[in-house]
């Protein structure tokens, strides 16, 4: 009995020892995340997340842009947080997270908190931008393609969901480009471009 | 009469159990809820459903009203404990009418005791939200702060407590 | 949410199966038997102790590497949350209350299902307790729900990475066994 003890103690030690010795728990892994980032498992759509919280989620969703920012405009439900926020908030393990920003803070904001433990953990790629563009204000080109008629006719359902102003007959130079656009337009929107789009829906009303 | 397991093997069959719970249920064992899951139950056929589902303290265990405590996973899993125990008792033929006690008492004031040490746990638990099984054991495995700290604190206080009970267990 | 009556009845038959295998390794153990139980405080023996740890360091290793495996979704796993006042104070309760019953809420379960008449008394105990306290709820509420911390793990408390703390609390639960097995040794000698 002595022996078998001896052996369990044993296992108990090196499993322990193999497991401070690895890069720490699971989905902090900084394989794991490496894996998850290459896979594109980091980032989430604007129109997703719309769904996703048409559906019935309540994500936490988190501004990075600024407490000025946020007040002209920001993705509806979303609060204002800064990095040291997200390293102290106390969500639950499982929540479902989504944090934007303009720029690489949304990316590090995902880092972090894949390195808290969190892994329902989402970023938006071209951040406000990409909300408004792609959810609040879809836009249909004049020359639309019925698949273009049928994606558009989609958001536009989640547009006024979300209180926002479908456009239509939009000349196909105006029309706003992103990662999304078929030619894959990889930019990311500078906050310039982010402030003109809130200005005109401030102009507008909203 | 079969001797007991040795108390380190048992003890990695029931994390194996605690592991198969967190895989199949996603919690921890527990048992004191089922008890509260009870107590919610008694009350609302003793006062009426709608009014004890309006305490605070109840509202919790009564979501639609009704507390069925043959829904809850706590109450099953307890009712599975003592078929589990029974079986294993009845094999290694340790099943008895009695009243474990200390040598120096009877089993009037054995039963009384256990009753009133029942109530004071009954009352820690829920300041605990759990017990040795939902909390040190399901709790301290995920390595809560809230479930190391009554860990501490319950051993702490038995142990304190025991030199002043020697009468009724030595 | 409604959930389908199916689904309903596997849930609760697999709580079942579950609370079997638990209930009869508690009484393999001996922890069926208040006397044994108690045995912890007065250093008669140390079972109480014994498994209870070797039964968190197996679900703690196994939960942690399953996890990295990919076998189990730690994330959908339910942590409980810390309170830290009443979890202390409750503990505290706890600890005296286990003394002067001898049993548990579970081990209460087990004692009752195997005949024994201080077992059903624990349990009747229970349900008084926990509705002594809903009577008292008004006044005790405000203590219950204090020092609110959520979902707070040892990792956060130390600023330490979950792998070194899973090495620390089995190293140091391997040192406790090893200093146990001493102690009771030299008591019988």
């Amino acid at each position: 009995m002595i022996g078998l003890h001896r052996t369990m103690a044993l296992v108990a030690l090196i499993l322990g020892g193999a497991a401070a010795a690895s890069d720490g728990s699971g989905p902090a892994g900084t394989r794991r995340l490496v894996a998850d980032i290459a896979a594109g498992r980091d980032w989430t759509t604007a129109v997703a997340l719309a769904e996703r919280i048409k559906a019935g989620e309540r994500p936490s969703i988190f501004d990075l842009r600024g407490q000025e920012e946020f007040q002209r405009f920001h993705i509806p439900s979303a609060v204002p947080a800064t990095l040291l926020d997200l390293l102290e908030t106390r969500l639950p393990r499982s929540a479902f997270i989504v944090v934007y920003a303009d720029g690489a803070r949304a990316a590090q904001a995902w880092t972090l908190l894949r390195m808290r433990g969190y892994r329902d953990v989402f970023y938006l790629r071209e951040g406000l931008y990409e909300w408004i563009a792609r959810v609040h204000e879809p836009a249909l080109p004049v020359d639309a393609t019925p698949t273009e008629r049928a994606d558009f006719d989609r958001r536009a359902a989640l547009s006024r969901y979300f209180g926002g102003q479908p456009r239509i007959d939009v000349p196909r130079a105006q029309m706003p480009a992103g990662y999304w656009t078929a030619g894959g337009d990889l930019g990311h929107r500078p906050p310039v471009a982010t402030a003109l789009l809130v200005a005109a829906i401030r102009r507008r009303g909203c | 009469m079969t001797r007991h397991a040795d108390p380190y093997l048992a003890g990695v069959g029931i994390g194996g159990v605690l592991l198969a719970a967190y895989a199949l249920a996603g919690q921890g064992l527990g048992a004191s809820g089922a008890f509260s899951t009870v107590a919610a139950a008694l009350t609302a056929a003793v006062v009426s459903p709608a009014k004890a589902a309006a305490l605070p303290a109840l509202a919790p265990y009564l979501p639609d009203g009704l507390a069925s405590p043959l829904r809850d996973w706590l109450v099953w899993e307890l009712l599975g404990v003592a078929a589990g125990a029974f079986a294993s008792a009845w094999s290694a033929g340790r099943l008895a009418w009695t009243a474990e006690r200390g040598p120096r008492l009877t089993p009037g004031p054995r039963l009384a005791t256990a009753f009133a040490g029942g109530v004071v746990m009954g009352i820690g638990a829920k300041f605990a939200r759990g017990c040795t099984s939902g909390q040190a054991l399901s709790g301290g495995a995920l390595l809560s702060v809230g479930s190391w700290i009554f860990i501490v604190t319950a051993f702490a206080a038995a142990y304190a407590c025991a030199p002043l009970a020697r009468r009724l267990w030595l | 949410m409604s959930v389908a009556p199916d689904a309903v009845a596997a849930t609760l038959a697999t709580a079942f199966a579950i609370g079997c295998a638990f209930g009869w390794l508690l009484e393999r153990a001996g922890l069926g038997s208040a006397r044994v139980l108690v045995g912890q405080f007065y250093f008669a023996n140390l079972t109480v102790f014994k498994v209870l740890f070797s039964a968190l360091v197996t679900a703690m290793l196994g939960a942690f590497w399953l996890d990295r495996a990919g076998a189990l979704d730690l994330g959908a796993v339910y942590v409980p949350d810390t309170f830290a006042v009443p979890q202390a104070i409750g503990g505290l309760l706890f600890g005296g209350g286990l003394l002067l019953a001898g049993l548990c809420p579970g081990t209460s379960c087990v004692a009752a299902a195997t005949g024994r008449g201080d077992g059903l008394a624990v349990m009747a105990g229970l349900v008084a307790g926990v509705l002594a306290f809903n009577v008292a709820f008004d006044r005790l509420d405000q203590l219950y729900a204090s020092t609110p911390l959520g979902t707070f793990t040892l990792p956060d408390l130390l600023h330490l990475p979950t792998g070194l703390v899973v090495a620390l609390v089995a190293g140091m639960a391997v040192a406790m066994f090893v200093a146990a097995e001493h102690l009771m040794r030299s008591r019988q000698s």
